[in-house]
This record gives structure tokens, sequence and C-alpha cells, in this order.
């Protein structure tokens, strides 16, 4: 039996990681098994090449790996462009159009690629990923904390920013930014409150939440249960599961 | 897949076998946002939901600053609700005089049938020696005790431990916790008869279920969510989509503990 709400994962990834966890896989071909059994209909994939050794190398790697496979969709490591070596924002475009990348993400901490998340580094993207309506991703501990949120969103009030890998423990800071902010979204597999996913919906609405899994790294199925068991409306579910994440896509103006 | 796992996908209540969720907590919590104030009824409310029959609780005052306050909501919960809660008596070994009084106090209550301990949020070892008389109390009962247990180090304190109570069952909550420590608490398991994992993470890797049963068993594993300071859902989803057989998530989700607390 296939689920009833058409998940379609904002978050995975494939390829070797540095470590990888007993149990968790990494090849394509096992995300794709994977989400067949989970019933996760597509997935949005980064290449972990990109994350945990280079942007431009990682990013080739997965568009030849994704050639021909239409439930994997494409989304690019990006890097500041100012050493030379990563694409400045107007080729970086160029070559997302010629791809058919839709979407991006980036990894700032300093224990992956170790630069600041503030506008000296990183505006010329953001500014980009804004005028062009690209989803932006970003893990919360990528950005050194929640509270990263406030600066990026008032800075660049139309960028779809996507923050993943939420945690439980910080309502305090969550609610007081999606009330604030309307072009901020979070990636539903970290947020692991009870009741929270019903709360978030009544408080700031389904369209404000993305289904994610961070497979391979983290549970699919913790991620399906979160949003299945939910106590929300079947249409709700439908809009959190895929809806939301189609729109933003749709919304993007390459 | 099984007819679980396509509940699980949909939504749906697993039913047909009684679920005991092994591990859980009530009320308040001062470091984050509990939906509803963390109440029995509220979690009930997730039970139903999902397809949890009964729920093994200790309050989070307990775990925190006023075990008292803590083990009296407890019994307040068995009171409202004495066919869906299981009380675990909470100790705090900062004071030790209490103790024994506790214990005493606690198990008199009908449906009080383990102890639960933190000993981290209590700033105490997991062997620290005013813990003697609970592994004492749990061994003369051969009850469960339900440890946190996060980290290599106390891992290695349960190890020291088991030996020593043969007659207490030592729940490590968290498996261990991070996965270099949960490798190091399948070694303990194994190695123990009276040891056992629970399932309750915040971020469990994929596959998790599934190499655990491989490690140790599907007898050793207990389902524990963690509940109020997580959903229960994404535990019951984890086992009832894990790639193991319907016996062995039936092992999971409720026998085991069933056994250890002789329900």
């Amino acid at each position: 039996m296939q689920s009833a709400y058409h998940f379609f994962d904002c978050r995975a990834s494939f390829g070797r990681r540095s470590y990888r966890a007993p149990g968790t896989f990494y090849k394509k071909e096992d995300l794709l098994n994977k989400m067949a059994e989970d019933s996760i209909e597509g997935a949005l994939v980064y290449h972990s090449m990109a994350k945990e050794y280079d942007p431009q190398v990682g990013n080739q790697m997965l568009c030849d790996e994704l050639a021909g496979e239409p439930k994997l969709l494409p989304e690019w490591v990006v890097l500041p462009h100012y050493t030379g070596e990563f694409d400045p924002p107007e080729r970086l475009l160029k070559s997302m159009k010629e791809h058919g990348v839709k979407a991006v993400t980036m990894f700032p901490s300093p224990s992956c690629q170790n630069y600041s998340f503030a506008e000296f580094t990183c505006g010329a993207l953001f500014r980009m990923c804004e005028e062009h309506r690209i989803p932006f991703f970003i893990d919360m501990d990528q950005m050194g904390g929640i509270q990263a949120v406030d600066a990026l969103c008032s800075a660049h009030p139309k960028l779809p920013l996507v923050v993943t890998k939420v945690n439980y423990r910080i309502d305090r800071d969550l609610y007081p930014l999606m009330e604030k902010y309307r072009n901020f979204y979070i990636e539903t597999s970290g947020y692991k409150v009870m009741d929270g996913i019903a709360q978030l919906c009544r408080h700031f609405g389904a369209q404000r939440l993305l289904f994610g899994t961070g497979m391979p790294e983290t549970s699919g199925a913790a991620a399906i249960g979160l949003i299945s068991y939910a106590d929300i409306s079947d249409e709700e579910k439908r809009m959190i599961a895929s809806g939301n994440l189609k729109k933003l896509l749709g919304g993007v103006q390459l | 897949m099984t007819e679980m796992a396509d509940k699980a996908k949909n939504g749906l209540p697993i039913d047909g076998f009684t679920i005991i969720d092994s591990h859980d907590h009530l009320g308040r919590w001062f470091a984050f946002y509990v939906p509803g104030g963390g109440t029995i009824e509220r979690m009930i409310a997730r039970m139903d939901r999902t397809g949890i029959q009964k729920v093994c609780v200790t309050a989070h005052s307990s775990i925190g600053p006023d075990y008292v306050y803590g083990n009296n909501l407890v019994m307040e919960a068995i009171r409202r609700h004495p066919d869906r809660v299981i009380g675990y008596v909470t100790i705090n070994p900062n004071y030790p005089e209490d103790i024994p009084h506790e214990l005493d106090r606690c198990f008199a209550v009908k449906g009080f049938r383990g102890i639960k301990l933190h000993p981290c949020c209590h700033s105490q070892e997991v062997d620290y020696k005013n813990y003697a008389p609970v592994y004492e109390e749990a061994d003369r009962r051969g009850c469960p005790v339900l440890i946190h247990v996060w980290g290599a180090a106390n891992v290695r304190e349960v190890d020291g431990l088991a030996p020593k109570y043969p007659n207490a069952k030592f729940i490590m909550a968290h498996t261990g916790g991070d996965i270099k420590s949960m490798e190091l608490a399948l070694d303990v398991i194994n190695r123990h008869e009276n040891v056992y994992g629970d399932l309750a993470l915040s971020t469990p890797a994929e596959g998790n279920v599934e190499w655990l049963v491989r490690e140790v068993g599907s007898k050793k594993i207990l389902f524990g969510t963690d509940m109020p300071f997580y959903d229960p859902s994404h535990v019951v989803a984890r086992v009832a989509m894990a790639d193991i057989s319907d016996e062995q998530k039936k092992d999971i989700f409720g026998r085991n503990i069933s056994a250890l607390m002789k329900l």
C-alpha cells in the first residue's frame, strides 16, 4: 500500500561520506530502494562529495548520476566565489539553468566548509537566490543557531529560506521567527516536539512546513511518522508531504 | 512491507496487540516548550493516535529539582488512568537521606513497577555511591531500572554495575546515545543478560532499528519514545516500518517490557 500523502523528500543525499554510521547506506540505488520501501515518491538531493570534499566536484558528480533519473531532483551545494574556487553568482545561475537545478544549500559551519554565514561572505549568493526565488536550504547547526534566521530574513524578505535539521528544543525562538517572517520555512524531520507539527500548523499554517528525511544519515521512517500521525487534516498532510515544496520549486525564476 | 508499515505510512494506529512505551516523562520542562504542559491527557491523545496502550512514566520534575513533587504527579496520573499509566519511582541521589522512604512510599502504590534514574540531570555518575540503595532495591525486587545513558562513560558504568546486581534489569535509555557509544552499549547488552537498550532518540540514524536487532536480537531492545520530550509518532513509525519480522516488532513494541515489569 502506498501512502495517501504523496511524500516528496526535500532533504536527502547520497555518495560516500567520511563517517558512515552502522546500518546506514550511501549509494544512489540504495536511496531509491529505501524511498520505494517507505513510499517516498521523489527527493531533492545533494551529493555528499559536494558537502565533504568540494562543491564543484560534487555538484558535477550529482548531475552525472542523476541523468535519466526522474525521481531525484538536483540540489547544488554553493560556496562564496571570492577565492575563485567556485563560480560567481552570474555564472552559477547560468549553470544551474543549464542543469535544471532549482534549489541550493550550503555548509558554512567551522567543522564543515568553514566560512561566515554573513552578508560580507554570502550576501551575493543570498541576493541571487532572493532575486530568482531559489529555495535556499540550510541545516540549523550550519548557521550557528536559529538566531541567524532573523538577520537573513530581515535582509532578504523574498528569499525562500528552508531551515533543515531543526530540533525539538527551539520553540521559544522558532515561534517569534515564524510569526515575523513569512519567507521562513522549516523542514520537519528534526522537529520531534510532541504534537508540534499540529501546533505549528495551527499557529502559522501548514504552508510553512516541508517534509524531509535527512536520509541516509537520519531515519526516513521517523520523518514519515511525524507527518502521517500529526493531528492535522489530510489536506494539510499533503501540503507538507509534497505540495509546499512543489510550490516553492514552481516559483523559481531562472 | 507489512501491514504495520502500511498503517504507519498512512497515519493509522498500530493495533492487534499491546504496545507499551517503556520510556516516558510527564509535565513541563524548564529548558523548552512542551505543548499543553505535557499532561497525561495530552499524552494519551497522542497514544490513541498512534496505537500505544500504556506508557511508563517519570515526571520531568523528578529528573529535575523535585522528585517528590514529580513522583506525586505520577501517582495522580496512575490514579486517573490506571489502565494507561505505569510509574517509575524516581529518586535524586543528592538527597540520600530520603531514598529508602521514597522508594517505600511509591512502591506502596499499585502501578509503580520500576525505578528511573537520570544521573546527568542530577550531576552524578551512574555508579555514584548514593545510588547503591536503589540498585539494591531493584535487585531485591527484580525490577527494571531505566537509566539515562548518554556517552561511553555511562555505558561503562552500567557494564560495571550489571554483574553486581544480577536480579536488577538495567535499561540503558537511548542505548548509549551517540552512535559510537551505541556500538559500545550493544557489546555490553550482549555480555549481560540483565542489560537492555531502548529506542528513544531525537535524531535516529537510518536503519538504526534493523542494526540494533541484528547486533543484539529483538528481545533486548525496548520501544521507548521519551514523550512528551518528543512526539511518539516517529518511534512508532521507526519500528513499524523497520525491515524486521512482525514477531520482532511485537517483542520491541511490548513483549519485552511486559516481561521485565511482570505485567
